[in-house]
């Protein structure tokens, strides 16, 4: 009972957001100066009345809501095609997806796994070198703009030395070596970011929690050190790590991959998107964003449901 | 004269911070039997807390400086034993109960699972046993339904009840000593008195030592056998119960015991206190810890007074160096024990001034008097 409720709760509020994403990424392309499509879909040496043409053949003399409804009614039943390269949004969707997938699922994977491990270190060796080299590293990769970072990297791991393989995707089911090694350097630029903030947040985390009356009572029982720390101190400040996680996972898969995707073309949705609204072309644009709303939306739900897992006082606060 | 199961001689404890050493427990002894309730009293940051974390080896760190001795009944040595085989001491031959049972259990786990952890911590039985062992300790601490509460998160309980828990954890294998730290400071009263009679059914059926650090008199004059007064870091005063109360022999004790209010007289318009702040334990008076605030203080008092008993052959020992006979005429204050009140004047020259302004607050709540649960028999 509990569950459907939530489901139903859930579901209309992704409603409410993706109308309103999708309203706003539309207005958004007709406040722009210079923004009408026709005059771009009608070629350089248009006259007036082919674009007037144009104009009329996609509709957009219309009002502007009923233009919003005819694109969202393409979108829904999957037809709607790019203003400029007349191709299914879907298909060239489909295309750029296993990179951007293969991107975000890496670098989420790598920054958490290094991001937990450094946090870990650092507060077990407070105050000492390593955990002031940690947190030095850390704010490095907070603040280093990945295309920095991207193109540094590709510069000495590429280009001189030869050590890596140069720019673009492989697909995994084409070659799963080269699809790796192609995606050593994109994971890292991406994760560095990541990597610095989670260290840091979950270095906190468990120095907090190794203050806790419960972790001296865990310490009073007589449990080892290494039991201490991953029962009851690591237990306990991954939970906030969790719906950090959720959040970030969401927020790299609808967009955030972008410049990284840009640096070591791999031609992955977030590129796809860059390119087109640098054409104007509000279709893929409109369809990317709401994928990401989406995205968002669906990985909050399940950060709760983990959390509702992970954290038993959060379930007897729903029931 | 029963059995001594733990010996503590000299016992000092010293954190070294930017400022300097603070000495937290300055040459405290004491011996607890079988089967009694020794009770620590003093307020916060005598030193009593302090000690007893020691004895569980839980304020070992690079800062710590320890020395002295503890001893087990089997001559095992607590002040520098190897960790490892400290790990199993704790948990297992000495066990611990703290003040708040609201955050003292870990959150996310059932329980049951947490004593169970424990048993399994020390001793090789199956989860099936140590989970029916866990059931039975639970059902023996007074938690209904245990079979089904076993299987609940520590949220689902209320205080009294994780206290319960907490007890049940403590005596998961059958330590030979129990140290309760506070352990119903944060219970109203009701159930402040279940724990404590909880306490006492214990003791009577298991044997076990059981050190009390409390605030409250009130708790003290109820379970102890026994009372350890601690000042400043140092033991000033220890007598049996009945003693204590009735032939205090430190004028810090009486000060404790004139702030007592009494339901059978006049209430007084302020509630009697002891003047003053304790001192810095950073730099403490040279010779009697109490000398700052002491009304009868002599020039003698600035060397250090021993603890040493007043009659040969008594048990009952104090630290200060008034003659017995002086001492019962000068603590009776307006008909009952007590120091006279503004004694304090100036800070004795060559001595470190106390740390926080002089507050009523602090001595309240050493006597738990600033809650509504503090109780005052």
């Amino acid at each position: 009972m509990d569950l459907v409720y939530f489901a139903i709760k859930r579901l209309a509020g992704a409603i409410v957001v993706l109308f309103a994403v999708s309203v706003l990424t539309f207005l958004i392309f007709f406040a722009i100066p210079n923004g009408n499509p026709a005059q771009r879909l009608a070629g350089r040496t248009a006259t007036d009345a082919d674009i007037k043409n144009v104009e009329h053949i996609y509709g957009f003399d219309k009002p502007i809501y009923v233009q919003y409804w005819r694109t969202m009614k393409q979108i829904f039943t999957g037809q709607i095609q790019s203003y400029t390269q007349h191709v299914s949004v879907f298909s060239q969707i489909k295309r750029g997806l296993p990179a951007t997938l293969s991107l975000s699922i890496g670098a989420a994977v790598i920054w958490m796994v290094v991001g937990i491990t450094l946090g870990v270190i650092g507060a077990l060796r407070v105050g000492k070198p390593s955990d002031v080299a940690i947190t030095t590293v850390s704010f490095i990769g907070i603040s280093a703009p990945s295309f920095v970072v991207g193109n540094v990297l590709l510069d000495l791991l590429v280009y001189k030395s030869h050590i890596l393989p140069n720019v673009g995707y492989i697909p995994i089911t084409q070659n799963a070596e080269q699809w790796f090694s192609h995606l050593i350097l994109p994971w890292f630029t991406l994760a560095i970011l990541y990597i610095g903030i989670y260290a840091q947040v979950l270095r906190t985390s468990v120095l907090d929690a190794m203050t806790t009356d419960a972790v001296r009572t865990a310490r009073a029982k007589g449990l080892s050190p290494t039991k201490v720390l991953l029962k009851h101190v690591l237990r306990v400040s991954l939970i906030p790590i969790v719906s950090l996680w959720g959040l970030d996972f969401a927020a790299v898969i609808g967009g955030a991959t972008l410049i990284v995707e840009k640096v070591f073309s791999l031609q992955g949705i977030g590129q796809y998107a860059a390119d087109s609204v640098g054409a104007l072309d509000v279709p893929p644009v409109l369809v990317v964003t709401l994928l990401g709303a989406f995205f968002v939306i669906l990985m909050n739900a399940i950060v709760d449901v983990l959390y509702a897992v992970l954290d038993p006082r959060i379930r007897a606060g729903s029931s | 004269m029963s059995e001594d199961i733990l010996t503590v001689e000299h016992l000092k404890v010293g954190f070294r911070t930017e400022r300097g050493v603070v000495h937290a427990v300055d040459d405290v002894s004491w011996t607890l039997r079988r089967g009694e309730v020794l009770s620590v009293v003093g307020e916060s940051g005598s030193g009593k807390s302090v000690s007893a974390m020691t004895l569980m080896g839980l304020t070992r760190s690079n800062n710590a400086e320890i020395s002295g001795t503890a001893t087990l009944a089997d001559g095992t040595e607590l002040v520098g034993l190897p960790e490892d085989q400290m790990r199993r001491i704790r948990g297992g031959r000495i066990s611990m109960i703290f003040q708040d049972p609201m955050s003292a259990l870990t959150p996310v786990y059932r329980i049951g699972d947490q004593i169970v952890e424990q048993i399994r911590a020390h001793e090789k039985v199956s989860k099936q046993a140590a989970n029916a062992r866990a059931i039975d300790l639970l059902k023996r601490v007074g938690i209904p339904r245990a079979e089904e509460r076993a299987r609940a998160y520590p949220h689902q309980f209320s205080g009294g009840m994780r206290q319960r828990v907490m007890i049940a954890m403590a005596l998961s294998c059958s330590p030979e000593i129990l140290i309760a730290d506070e352990p119903t400071t944060a219970l109203d009263v009701t159930i402040q008195a279940q724990i404590l009679g909880e306490i006492e059914d214990l003791r009577t059926e298991t044997g076990v030592g059981v050190l009390l650090i409390t605030h409250d008199l009130g708790v003290v004059a109820e379970v102890a056998d026994r009372v350890v007064v601690m000042y400043a870091g140092r033991v000033v005063e220890e007598a049996d119960l009945r003693e204590l109360f009735k032939d205090p022999m430190h004028p810090y004790t009486w000060g404790l015991l004139g702030s007592i209010p009494r339901i059978d007289q006049a209430r007084p318009a302020r509630l009697p206190t002891i003047s003053g702040s304790p001192p810095s334990l950073l730099n403490p008076p040279a010779g009697c810890h109490f000398i700052t605030r002491c009304p009868h203080r002599i020039d003698a008092c600035h060397t250090e007074p021993e603890l040493k008993s007043s009659a040969i052959g008594s048990l009952h020992r104090d630290r200060c160096l008034l003659p017995a006979d002086e001492k019962r005429s000068l603590r009776v204050v307006n008909g009952s024990i007590g120091l006279p009140a503004a004694a304090v004047e100036a800070v004795p020259a060559g001595v470190d001034g106390p740390e926080a302004p002089t507050t009523q607050g602090s001595l309240d709540s050493a006597l738990g008097l600033d809650s509504p649960e503090g109780r005052l028999s």
